[in-house]
């Protein structure tokens, strides 16, 4: 009786009795099977911490069992059931990879835990390591290692139930909760309590440097990238760029003002450099109801060195937890505060990607690749998902590409047929005719192996469908491939002039793996 | 008036004039409350002299000292900022001269003081004009002024009625939303208000789906981006895009639909 009538147990009674009402009125979108499991999950409200003690390792090895089991089933359905999701996008996410898997023939997942399992603000959080194998109706496979961080909570009946799962780098060391530091990048933002940092895979981060931060028990999350850009941007353009970017993906997006902004760590004495910028964006949300949604953009650029954070999730929740955004940005900071503007652009990209360019030529250390550019022509180094990229252009308007591709998660290595699939993809989305089949003999374009070392390379050029109607349009782009087990080389580009075809043609000779 | 403090030597001693007042004590056990004997306390509280030679208590000596704990934090502090300093220095030094060469600000051209100047002077007198220019009325234009006059025209033989008013029905005093032509119109207007006004009412399943999932909803399945949960990467990419707009490769691939899912 005395725990009936302790507040616990009248709230429970009260979430019991307006829980039909709430769901009437589609204020709490469950399905009936999680609101019998977990009436205060189900009345949409944030859970509160759970006061049962930490999951132990035995309890998210069951959750895993269960989660590998729906997998190897193909039954999306009882996977998604098992979570009850505190991210709607990143679940979303989630379910569409869990679709794209049951469409195989075949696959398979073990997932193991790796560390210990450790509190963190409302959730439980443990990195686990899953090796996922896939086949499909032609009998071919893939079979790879993937890592990722799960969050996990106790439902009403102690039930373990997790509520978070996000791929992260195999090359991470990440410690859990903490925050992140690159002082190549020259930066360090987390270690606010309640967020979870996990560095993104650099193939799908469009940036040379990026990680998500995950306020656990909510639906709010903050990316963060690092970019180059050698023409240096002011910073209010910067967001107006990336906030009309963003309005091109999102029609119904409604764009606010840019305004100065700096992190509260650099407001009193702000460094010399340092320009930041703030802009809102109100987007719809999941329920597609429109500017329920926020994503706000927070540019910071010192130099050519760019910091960007974006957070995103309700509006409502960005109201509730506004204390708790805060103290992350106010994580943010730059190390060194009084660093030369080129030395901050320069010292990332040559980190990250270790390459320079000296007079036209460009040498990177990392991969072992030289390829020297036309005499004459400009270069500039590039960042982006590639493992490099650097680019010439000449006087006359010619341009080439040097993009280095490290192998993909989901492959052992590269290959022939997997970098012509690759181009024939790259293609379609430029508008370029689709590459000639590999023919050998005369004007052969088949794949030629180099003499002594299993190398296959191939050039090809490619008609632009654009140039049938707009003269100004590359009639013709020449692209040159090298396939080297672990790294993928295109080199690609247009001339207008006969003599610049010739010198991007001989540049495609000097392209040298050592 | 100074109490002498007692002396526990001479426990027999009688109170003198200045002694504190001495009070009864009795323990709990026989129902009246204890009370504070002070002169028993007074001689237990150490000397002056013997404060320097005290023992800690023992639940102290389990505590980690408030100093100690200071200065290790304080120890921490410095090593992780020599570690980052050293770590600095370490790229610094590999960083050959030439990359850093492809960023350093290139040298002033002769002209750049005049070309600053005159910029100057133009954002001045632009400035200087758009202040002034709003206490100066604008000439109305040529269209301005026919179709103010062509108006007047028309309101004056409105009012001598000599010129052309309503008709039909309308003119007759009839209301136009009788009329049968209306009806029709007004049930399409009003089905797409609908459409678009009421929320959920027939919105595809992309307009339901989460920021994330729409954003990378946009990418092809073949680019790695297609498959974050992640929304920078989406905006990025339009960016790169429209920075480079002939650039072929501006994404990195997905492996497994390299391996099963592409054709």
């Amino acid at each position: 009786m005395r725990r009936l009538l302790s507040w616990a147990g009248v709230r429970r009674l009260l979430i019991a009795a307006l829980l039909p009402g709430a769901t009437m009125l589609g204020l709490a979108a469950q399905s009936p099977a999680q609101a019998g499991a977990d009436p205060e999950a189900a009345a949409g409200r944030r859970p509160a911490p759970s006061q049962a003690p930490d999951l132990g390792a035995g309890d998210i090895r069951a959750v895993l069992q269960h989660l590998d089991d729906c997998f190897g089933r193909g039954d999306t359905f009882a996977y998604l059931e098992t979570f009850v999701p505190d991210h709607p996008g990143a679940h979303a996410v989630m379910a569409r990879e869990l679709s794209r898997a049951a469409a195989m023939a075949r696959r398979e997942c073990k997932s193991t835990i790796v560390g210990e399992p450790r509190r963190l603000g409302p959730r439980t959080v443990v990195r686990i390591h899953q090796q996922l194998r896939l086949e499909n109706t032609l009998g071919e496979v893939a079979a790879y290692d993937s890592h990722a961080m799960l969050a996990l909570r106790r439902d009403a009946s102690g039930r373990p139930v997790p509520t978070l799962l996000v791929e992260f780098p195999a090359t991470t060391r990440q410690d859990l909760g903490a925050g992140l530091r690159c002082p190549a990048c020259n930066y360090e933002i987390g270690g606010a309590a309640g967020w979870l940092c996990v560095p993104q895979r650099g193939d799908r981060a469009s940036a040379l440097e990026a990680a998500s931060f995950y306020l656990l028990g909510t639906d709010l999350a903050c990316d963060v990238s690092v970019r180059i850009d050698a023409d240096a941007p002011d910073a209010v353009p910067l967001a107006e760029r990336l906030a009309a970017a963003l309005a091109e993906l999102e029609p119904e997006a409604r764009l606010g003002v840019a305004s100065p902004w700096l992190p509260p760590a650099h407001r009193q004495d702000p460094p010399r450099g340092l320009c930041g910028a703030r802009l809102e964006v109100e987007v719809a949300d999941a329920a597609g109801v429109a500017d329920a949604g926020r994503a706000v953009f927070h540019v910071l650029t010192f130099g050519g060195l760019q910091h960007l954070l974006l957070v995103r999730g309700s509006q409502r929740s960005l109201a509730e937890h506004a204390a708790d955004v805060d103290a992350l940005l106010a994580s943010y900071r730059l190390l060194e505060r009084d660093c030369d503007l080129a030395l901050a652009a320069a010292r990332p990209l040559h980190h990250h990607t270790g390459g320079t360019l000296d007079d036209g030529r460009y040498d990177n250390r990392l991969h072992h690749v030289v390829m020297r550019g036309p005499a004459g022509w400009k270069g500039q180094l590039r960042c982006g998902g590639a493992a490099f990229r650097v680019s010439w252009q000449s006087p006359d308007g010619a341009r080439l590409w040097l993009t280095g591709l490290g192998v993909p998660p989901g492959m052992q290595q590269w290959t022939s047929t997997t970098a012509d699939r690759y181009l024939r993809q790259l293609c379609r989305q430029q508008g370029l005719e689709p590459p000639p089949a590999a023919e050998p003999g005369p004007g052969a374009t088949d794949w030629i192996e180099l003499a002594g070392c299993s190398t296959r390379t191939r050039t090809i050029s490619c008609r632009s469908a654009a140039a049938a109607t707009d003269p100004a349009a590359p009639a013709l782009r020449w692209i040159h491939l090298q396939v080297h087990g672990d790294l993928l080389l295109i080199a690609d580009g247009y001339a207008p002039t006969t003599a610049d075809e010739v010198a991007l043609r001989s540049a495609f000779e000097t392209l040298v793996r050592r | 008036m100074s109490r002498r403090p007692h002396d526990p030597r001479r426990p027999d001693a009688l109170p003198g004039p200045e002694d504190p007042p001495r009070r009864a004590f009795s323990a709990t056990g026989d129902g009246r409350e204890p009370v504070f004997d002070e002169r028993e306390l007074l001689a237990r509280f150490p000397s002056e002299g013997e404060w320097l030679h005290l023992e800690l208590p023992p639940d102290a000596l389990d505590a980690p000292r408030a100093a100690d704990a200071f200065v290790a934090r304080t120890l921490d502090a410095w090593r992780d900022e020599r570690r980052l300093d050293q770590d600095l220095a370490a790229l610094d030094a590999a960083l050959p001269p030439a990359v850093l060469g492809a960023f350093a600000a290139p040298p002033p051209t002769a002209d750049f003081v005049d070309r600053c100047a005159e910029a100057i002077h133009d954002e001045r007198r632009q400035r200087w004009q758009q202040m002034l220019a709003r206490h100066v009325a604008p000439e109305p234009s040529p269209q301005f002024v026919s179709r103010t006059l062509a108006a007047l025209t028309h309101d004056t033989q409105r009012g001598t009625g000599g010129g052309p008013g309503l008709t039909g029905r309308a003119a007759a005093g009839g209301v136009w939303w009788r009329s049968p032509r209306i009806w029709p119109l007004l049930a399409t207007a009003a089905g797409i208000a609908v459409w678009f006004l009421v929320p959920g009412f027939a919105r595809s399943d992309l307009d339901r789906a989460p920021l994330e999932l729409r954003l990378a909803q946009r990418a092809p399945l073949a680019m790695a981006r297609a498959h974050t949960a992640a929304a920078l990467p989406g905006v990025l990419a339009v960016a790169n895009q429209h920075a480079e707009p002939d650039a072929l490769v501006r994404d990195a691939a997905d492996g497994v639909w390299l391996l099963l899912e592409g054709e």
